[in-house]
């Protein structure tokens, strides 16, 4: 029922795909990488944002989820026709909380032929790796965290602004951590899968990239030297690159470990 | 007036390398903690709460904390239930139980209820938010859902006391088929209930909501306290509530003896270490995301104490009303003063200030008691307290 994917965003301008990226906490999209992967204005939608269009309940995940999904939709549709393909599952691109919304969708709704991108997703829990509690951060602790190189402009200008809107809403489904379990929902998840991390990750070292990739058969691993936990703001050139040679790839193909 | 004794179980003094990080707050490593300290310290502070009931305190405060050095005392209710056996006729008041922390809240019910049936009748039930140490990062309560469990645990409990039948609750945190709450408490329809905060708006306007002594636990100092209680008592003519003083506690840090200058020697240290160390906030929790108001930053729940440039001294706390110590002169006629301005009903007294010795706690009590209390005692005497249970003092 599903028509594969052509090939990448890139070429979303002859008619491609569609794809949506889905932010974490960063609220601003990483604007640079998402150009060189497609000319179009992307459809975005960020957990934080999503996360405080919700009202507390039982199940704050799946409050979340739905109305992540609905954004998603919403998303979609807005695309103008020529790109809008109905019967192509969109693609996703997750970052950090985004990712892990991301392949929660993504196990609710298989399709093969799909890519998912997730990058420095989060959404497991090692014991060897604890993962900080960010939302509990100020701003140079969490600038110090989340980048490789804090001096980076980008990471200034996250300094300056921390903390991001939003926290106390996605704090419903990130506090301390963000783990419901997703491990145990990994098995349904059929999508051709790229995993991106950050060689310097202090937040999701590379570990957890790593442990999505083994939880997912055929799940690319790419992971960037010199990088933090927010690849697409802190080298989205080779971010970029990296999700584009995923998405051009035919479906069929089997991913080894870069 | 009505005065009542309230201690936090302070741990004696850490050595400095324990305060790094949190300072008291969660995270001293376990491995400072001696068992045979801490059992001195209980048996020195149920002492303690003894000779206050004898020397004719209204109530005994016990409050919860978790992982905090400052105040070992994760759960009130038990020294609640030997304080209930150990006296007689004082007030025990549980300020409170952090209702977010348990699950399902009839726990909170059920404990709270038979504290009013052990004590005959003297409970006085408090329902407290928690501070942020104790329920978001001891806890791992999202500060996304405080309010709102917390409101439906309220609402639960309060449902639990009032029904002689069972009932179905089906919450968003918490669903029972059967809510059965046993035993039912004496104090009839349920204890006079006390609403703890430490200036947040929210919490004072919850207290006014409900009818509840709103409790002012911040040791920030009279100056603040005046500051914000036109707020709380505007809250409370907002809800057609009249203007009865005992609808609001303070609590007090005083340091009674001979003199002035005698005050200073005897409490000095014990006074700096509270406020410099014990309830000082520390820069780890200050980043709580409390709200998602378009305020972005602005803090709903004031600090503990408010930083200074410098550490402050014992004459510092004073001129800051942090502490109000000195001869019982001194000392009346300040809280006559402060108990007027601010309409108090209830001063909760904190007497054991922090680490100070037995010995000295005992000193402050009796001195608090026989030269200052007497002088204060016919304050607000032509109001009626409905939020101190009848049976206590009964016996007096």
């Amino acid at each position: 029922m599903n028509e594969p994917v052509p090939h990448a965003i890139r070429g979303a301008a002859a008619g491609c795909t569609r794809a949506v990226y889905v932010g974490g906490i960063e609220a601003v999209a990483p604007q640079r990488c998402l150009q060189l992967l497609s000319p179009h204005a992307w459809p975005t939608v960020f957990a934080a944002d999503v996360a405080m269009d919700t009202t507390p309940g039982a199940n704050p995940l799946l409050d979340l989820l739905a109305a992540c999904a609905a954004r998603v939709h919403a998303a979609v549709a807005g695309l103008p026709a020529r790109l809008a393909h109905p019967a192509v599952t969109p693609a996703l691109i997750g970052q950090g909380f985004g990712a892990m919304l991301a392949a929660e969708l993504a196990c609710l709704t298989p399709d093969p032929a799909a890519p998912l991108v997730l990058i420095s997703p989060l959404g497991l829990w090692l014991d060897a790796h604890p993962l900080a509690n960010l939302l509990a951060l100020g701003g140079d602790s969490a600038t110090a965290l989340l980048w490789h190189n804090p001096d980076h402009p980008a990471a200034q200008q996250m300094r300056a602004q921390w903390p991001p809107h939003g926290l106390n809403a996605l704090s419903r489904v990130a506090w301390p951590f963000a783990e419901h379990g997703l491990r145990l929902r990994l098995r349904h998840l059929q999508r051709r899968v790229l995993v991106i991390a950050g060689a310097d990750d202090r937040y999701t070292p590379p570990a957890y990239a790593q442990a999505f990739v083994e939880r997912l058969p055929g799940a690319a691993l790419t992971v960037i030297a010199g990088c933090g936990h927010l690849p697409m703001l802190e080298r989205p050139d080779e971010t970029a690159a990296a999700i584009d040679a995923f998405l051009a790839t035919p479906p069929s193909s089997t991913w080894s470990h870069s | 007036m009505k005065f009542h004794w309230f201690v936090e179980f302070t741990y004696p003094r850490l050595p400095a390398d324990a305060l790094a990080g949190g300072g008291m707050w969660v995270t001293p490593a376990r491995r400072h903690c001696d068992p045979a300290a801490l059992a001195r310290l209980y048996e020195d502070t149920l002492a303690g709460y003894r000779l206050a009931a004898q020397l004719g305190f209204d109530g005994l405060v016990v409050n919860e904390h978790h992982q905090y050095a400052g105040s070992v005392s994760p759960s009130p209710n038990l020294f609640a239930a030997v304080l209930a056996r150990e006296t007689q006729d004082a007030a025990i008041v549980v300020l409170g139980n952090s209702l977010v922390l348990y699950n399902p809240p009839t726990r909170v019910a059920e404990e709270l209820a038979v504290l009013d049936v052990l004590s005959g009748g003297r409970l006085v039930a408090g329902f407290v938010l928690g501070t942020p140490m104790d329920a978001c990062f001891a806890g791992g309560v999202a500060p996304g859902e405080l309010r709102t469990r917390w409101n439906e645990a309220h609402q639960l409990i309060r449902r639990a006391w009032a029904a002689d039948e069972p009932f179905a609750f089906a919450g968003a945190y918490t669903q029972l088929a059967h809510v059965n709450v046993w035993p039912r408490t004496v104090q009839q329809p349920h204890p006079p209930i006390w609403l703890p905060g430490t200036g947040s708006k929210d919490t004072w306007a919850l207290a006014a909501q409900h009818n509840y002594c709103y409790c002012y636990l911040s040791f920030g100092g009279t100056q603040k306290t005046v500051a914000f209680l036109d707020e709380y008592w505007s809250a409370v003519r907002a809800q057609q509530w009249d203007d009865n003083p005992y609808r609001f506690a303070l609590a007090q840090v005083i340091c009674v003896s001979e003199t002035d200058e005698a005050a200073e020697r005897d409490y000095a240290d014990a006074v700096e270490y509270f406020f410099g160390t014990v309830t000082a906030s520390a820069p780890m929790f200050s980043h709580l995301p409390v709200t998602d108001a378009p305020s972005r930053g602005a803090a709903t729940q004031p600090a503990r104490t408010t930083p200074a440039a410098a550490p402050l001294r014992y004459a510092d706390y004073v001129a800051r009303g942090q502490v109000i110590a000195g001869s019982p002169a001194t000392v009346t006629a300040a809280l006559q003063k402060l108990a007027r301005q601010c309409r108090i009903g209830h001063l909760i007294c904190i007497l054991q200030v922090g680490t100070l010795s037995a010995e000295l706690t005992a000193k402050n009590a009796r001195l608090f008691a026989t030269e200052v209390m007497p002088q204060l005692r016919g304050l607000h005497a032509d109001r009626p307290d409905h939020w101190t249970p009848q049976r206590a003092g009964e016996r007096r």
